[in-house]
């Protein structure tokens, strides 16, 4: 076997150029018994930590590096020897993706020099200098250009790099590269240049060209010729080297000398200023210790103070205690998420909102001793003003020392199929078709999708739609470019290109480092989650309409979690707008559940969750609670740790309780199982904990078996559960907005309506909820309006901002308006110039009904006054007075519908209801107090449509009509009847069999009918369902 | 001169390990003095695949041929020959 190691391969972290993950690429290399891999790819090191983790395991050296594109273009390769060596492929990188557009790199001229220490430099591939001089047929230039590199690198660090893919000149190539050598006195060595692990990939690879390039596959210019791109092994390297053997052994050569590794650990961390010269840890333990503790706090306090000491993590502690203290002062609603909420310090520090002896939380999810991870403190704040914390960290830190995690858009079904398509020539229009028709994360088995055999019929059959299926497949999954991370900052007091590259992000004066979360927690770096949460906006929204009309002192912290009132709404499910648990799925189980303080909103926001074991969770839990079961456990020891969920094992901290109640484990060795369970492949990872559980649990006095069907029960559900701590923050949220619906319905509406979109409901149907809360709804209005949704007592004045576009004009026409109502269109027009679109659209939406002119003569009018403008020299229009007929109430509905989704005047069933009554068809409450097993019919606008994939095939449906909403089950076979009526009619009418379940009341459909609804009475009955 | 066979003339070739070392063609009987180069082509697989490695090769009694093996089939042409 002759020995080789790859020095120059790119993974699919070249973005659209290699296929492969650096995962793939060890695997490929360990399989052909290669000891060691670089990693090369263009200007960046995104794959590092998964490459050095995966080497790592596979017992493959990792060897690190880039492929550098240089200010004239052209390439050059780099490996690193040395920590040294990293810091400067890091600073050149960085160097060189600033020099560029986002997502290319060119590294200015003369920054080379003074980064060469630590690194070894190959020639590079036909694109490097010396090779590309060569083919241009000036040895002159190509001569220099080794000099030059020669000169910078030195004789040690300095090899000529010859690649050999049976291309028709690349024996010549080689041939001028070996004499160039011969001349200077150089060493040369062999590299593949791969692109992809395995030869077939050379497909997709040109599928990638042909999207970089933009251009279909029979026209792309940059195909690489052939297939010889992938993983080689010395072998079949040794052939095309064989004039020059010396090549592959200067591959074992540099390899060994490439020792860097990348762990290094934690981030060196900004010192916050402290008092009085405290130490971090002093001041730390000051903070948490401002008011009077228990002493089982105390306790606690100085067990976690420890291991953050030990941890070497004081610092990162008081770096996110001072981000939360300046939101605090600006009035930015905040609060911690995840598993900060196991960490009393977390809680005295003000980061976390739950007092983890409150509920039973367990610190060493969070940190421990044993667990080798890094811990990460997430922070949801008011998505209207994270932006203000972003940019004081940044601020507080400089650019050099502050940076947002980077994250990867990668290929999904959808695009993924139109990309392929597009390489191999499919017409745009039939591709769009496809690819709407599948699901959005189906990624394998596209030719058995039935619904793209629906699209596409015998086509799907053909040739090319079978490759465009094959590729599509193999592209998911790969990255695409990179985006940002949704808030994860790394904060260093190093500047932090030394440690990883940063490159300039979309916005303007933001960088990202070239790692993902992922990547930064293998490198062992500690990162803070500035996320915007749009709920904190409702509720601080709402907090302000309350405290300019209701109360001026009034404070979230002075509400208690235990009013009746609050769970008694949400008990009966009355909870659209209300955070997590709003959802058709929770709107299903809440009056079963009946929450009825605050530890219940914590199992409901855990429990009802899509996954494959909630029936085997929800349904059992749902009947203990109701007495139909009763509650068992698996063994008396785990009494403890199950009671509160019933004998269910719901929460991570219980399998943590669980594993150290039965088999004695640790804390620490609890959550390492824990995070097995969750893994990608449990049953590897739990391998190594089924005997020293069974172990400990005989030791505890456990028979065998009862030992393997606890372990067998964590290996069934622990996977599944909910971090307690993650959901006890939530609920906190819970409470809080359900109180603000409870008490303030109108304020919380109109906060809803401002913070749009998000939540599970649309505008409309949260506008229909407050009207059925006896909340008076007033629509768009020049005059009224502000430039948002506002509320006073019971009445919602729906805000300019509604209409779709008007963006910032909103506020110009309240600007505009001042003191002084607009008195007719001309006067409107003449303050506010809009565009007309966006004046049209206030007309139609009844924005101006307020004059008392009809809607189509305000359009007509404003067609003059345009006219008007656009021709100021033309004589004046004579024009006649025209009667144009009045609009119906049905069309100003439609009308206001089609600019803001709604209207806020009445329900569109309101006026069919007569009809809809004389023939038997009922409304809502009417349905829900019909009969279990009742044939019925009702009639409804549909407002929700869900399919989720592990309700195999069954589709829930939501109908609303002006008195509520029912939910509707479809099954699969009936649901095939009717997908294009659902998918398509707005409004149905639906017949079949009433199902009470407790309180919970359902129709199961039989048949779905499109309503025509009935015109005015100036056209033709339409006809009747 | 050159004479083309744009589609390849199917010839029968022997090899030595992956290069051919003799061939008939036109009744007679060539053997390969030197490989001067090979090349291989891999593409147009999702049209019509060609997967070729090209010989261009010297016999003995001073022909300068190129040939190439089809690597689907593994059969073998001659593409082109310089007078």
């Amino acid at each position: 076997m002759t020995d080789y190691v790859e020095l120059h391969c790119h993974s699919y972290y070249s973005l659209l150029d290699g296929t492969s993950s650096p995962e793939a690429l060890v695997e490929r290399a360990a399989a052909l018994g290669m000891p060691a891999l670089a990693l090369t790819d263009h200007d960046g090191i995104y794959g590092a930590p998964a490459f050095a983790r995966t080497a790592r395991e596979a017992g493959v050296h990792a060897i690190f590096g880039a492929e550098l594109t240089l200010h004239d273009d052209s390439h050059l390769t780099l490996l690193v020897e040395n920590a040294t060596g990293w810091a400067n492929l890091c600073a050149l990188i960085t160097a060189g993706r600033h020099n560029a557009d986002k997502g290319s790199a060119k590294l200015p001229a003369g920054v080379l020099e003074g980064h060469t220490t630590g690194l070894i430099a190959l020639s590079g591939c036909r694109q490097g200098r010396i090779a590309r001089a060569l083919l241009h047929g000036d040895r002159k230039m190509a001569f220099q250009a080794t000099h030059d590199l020669h000169d910078l690198f030195g004789a040690a660090h300095f090899f000529i790099e010859m690649q050999q893919h049976y291309l028709p000149d690349d024996r010549w190539l080689k041939c001028e590269l070996l004499a160039l050598s011969a001349r200077l006195n150089l060493p040369y060595v062999a590299t593949n240049n791969v692109h992809y692990a395995s030869r077939e990939q050379h497909r997709l690879q040109d599928v990638l060209v042909s999207i970089r390039e933009n251009t279909p596959l029979d026209h792309a210019l940059n195909l690489r010729p052939n297939s010889e791109y992938f993983l080689k092994s010395g072998d079949e390297l040794a052939p095309l080297f064989a004039d020059c053997p010396e090549a592959l052994i200067n591959t074992v050569r540099i390899a060994q000398r490439c020792q860097f590794t990348l762990d290094d650990g934690l981030q060196s961390l900004p010192l916050i200023a402290t008092p009085d010269g405290m130490t971090a840890d002093d001041y730390l333990r000051h903070l948490c210790s401002n008011r009077n503790l228990t002493e089982r706090e105390q306790t606690q306090l100085e067990y976690e103070l420890n291991i953050i000491h030990a941890s070497g993590l004081s610092n990162y502690f008081l770096v996110v205690w001072d981000i939360v203290r300046f939101a605090r002062e600006q009035d930015i609603l905040c609060q911690g998420r995840g598993s900060a909420a196991n960490s009393l310090v977390a809680y005295r520090l003000g980061i976390s909102p739950i007092h983890p002896f409150d509920h039973g939380l367990v610190f060493e999810r969070f940190l421990s001793s044993e667990r080798q991870v890094v811990p990460d403190i997430d922070m949801d704040f008011d998505a209207e003003r994270r932006e203000e914390v972003i940019q004081y960290v940044y601020q507080k830190y400089g650019h050099a020392g502050a940076a947002m995690a980077c994250t990867f858009v990668t290929f999904r079904a959808r695009s993924a199929l139109r990309d392929a398509g597009k390489a191999l020539g499919l017409p745009l229009d039939v591709l769009e078709h496809a690819s709407s028709a599948l699901d959005a994360y189906q990624s394998r088995d596209l030719g058995e999708s039935t619904a793209l055999r629906e699209a596409l019929g015998e086509r799907l059959d053909n040739a090319v739609w079978s490759h465009a299926l094959a590729m599509a497949e193999q592209l998911s999954g790969l990255p695409r470019h990179l985006g940002i991370h949704n808030g994860g900052m790394v904060i260093s007091a190093a500047p932090l290109s030394e440690r990883v590259p940063t490159e300039p992000a979309t916005m303007a004066d933001r960088c990202v480092v070239q790692w993902d979360k992922d990547g930064l927690e293998d490198a062992g770096m500690v990162k803070i989650d500035i996320l915007g949460l749009r709920m904190l906006s409702v509720l601080a929204d709402c907090a302000a309409i309350i405290r300019q009309h209701d109360d001026p002192a009034f404070r979230f912290e002075q509400l208690t979690f235990d009013d009746p009132a609050v769970y008694a709404m949400i008990r009966a499910a009355d909870t659209i707008g209300v955070f997590q648990v709003e959802s058709h799925a929770q709107i299903q189980v809440l009056p079963r559940l009946k929450p009825a303080i605050f530890n219940d909103l914590i199992v409901s926001i855990s429990l009802i969750r899509p996954g494959p074991v909630q029936g085997e969770m929800v349904h059992p839990y749902l009947r203990r609670r109701a007495g139909i079961e009763p509650v068992v456990y698996p063994h008396p020891l785990l009494e403890a740790a199950l009671s509160e969920t019933l004998g269910v094992i719901l929460f991570q901290e219980q399998v943590l309780k669980v594993a150290r109640d039965a088999a004695g484990f640790s804390a620490g060795q609890g959550e390492l199982l824990r995070r097995a369970l969750g893994s990608k492949d449990p049953q590897a990872a739990l391998e190594r904990f089924q005997t020293p559980f069974l172990i400990g649990a005989a030791e505890r006095g456990i028979d065998p078996e009862t030992a393997q069907t606890i372990f067998d029960k964590l290996r069934a559900f622990g996977g599944y559960s909910f971090p307690k701590s993650h959901a006890a923050s939530f609920a906190v949220i819970v409470y809080r907005s359900a109180w603000l619906k409870r008490y303030h319905p109108a304020a919380f509406a109109a906060a809803l309506l401002n913070n749009q979109p998000m939540g599970f409901w649309s505008r409309a149907v949260i506008v229909n909820d407050a009207k059925r809360h006896d909340i008076t709804v007033q629509g768009v209005d020049v005059n009224r309006s502000a430039a948002r949704c506002a509320a006073e007592q019971n009445v919602i004045r729906l805000g300019l901002n509604l209409i779709n576009g008007i963006g910032k004009n909103a506020e110009r026409i309240v600007a505009a308006r001042g003191d002084q109502p607009f008195v007719d269109l001309a006067d409107f027009c003449r303050r506010v110039p809009l565009p007309r679109r966006l004046t049209e659209k206030l007309i139609l939406a009844g924005g101006m009904d307020g004059w008392g002119i009809s809607r189509r003569d305000l359009l007509w009018r404003l067609g003059e006054l345009a006219s008007d403008d656009d021709n100021p020299l033309a004589l004046p229009l004579i024009s006649e007075p025209v009667r144009l007929p009045a609009l119906t109430a049905d069309e100003s509905l439609h009308m206001e519908a089609g600019v803001v989704g709604f209207s806020p005047a009445a329900h569109p069933l309101t006026r069919q209801r007569h009809y809809l009554t004389q023939r038997g068809i009922l409304t809502t409450t009417a349905m829900t107090r019909a009969a279990d097993g009742a044939r019925v019919r009702v009639a409804g606008l549909l407002v929700m449509h869900q399919a989720p994939p592990t309700a195999k095939g069954f589709h829930f449906l939501t109908l609303e009509d002006e008195f509520g909403m029912v939910s509707i089950i479809v099954r699969p076979q009936v649901y095939v009847h009717y997908r294009k009526i659902v998918r398509h009619a707005p409004l149905l009418v639906i017949s079949g069999t009433v199902q009470h379940e407790g309180d919970v009341v359902n129709l199961l459909a039989k048949e779905i009918k499109a309503w025509q609804g009935f015109q005015s009475s100036s056209k033709k009955e339409s006809q009747s369902p | 001169m050159t004479r083309l066979w744009r589609d390849g003339l199917p010839l029968a070739v022997w090899t030595e390990g992956d290069l051919p070392s003799r061939f008939h063609w036109q009744g007679q009987a060539h053997t390969v003095e030197r490989v001067t180069d090979h090349w291989r082509i891999d593409s147009g697989w999702w049209r019509f695949h060609v997967w070729r490695d090209y010989f261009k090769l010297v016999t003995r009694s001073g022909l300068v041929v190129v040939l190439y093996r089809d690597l689907d089939s593994r059969r073998w042409y001659v593409l082109r020959l310089y007078d």
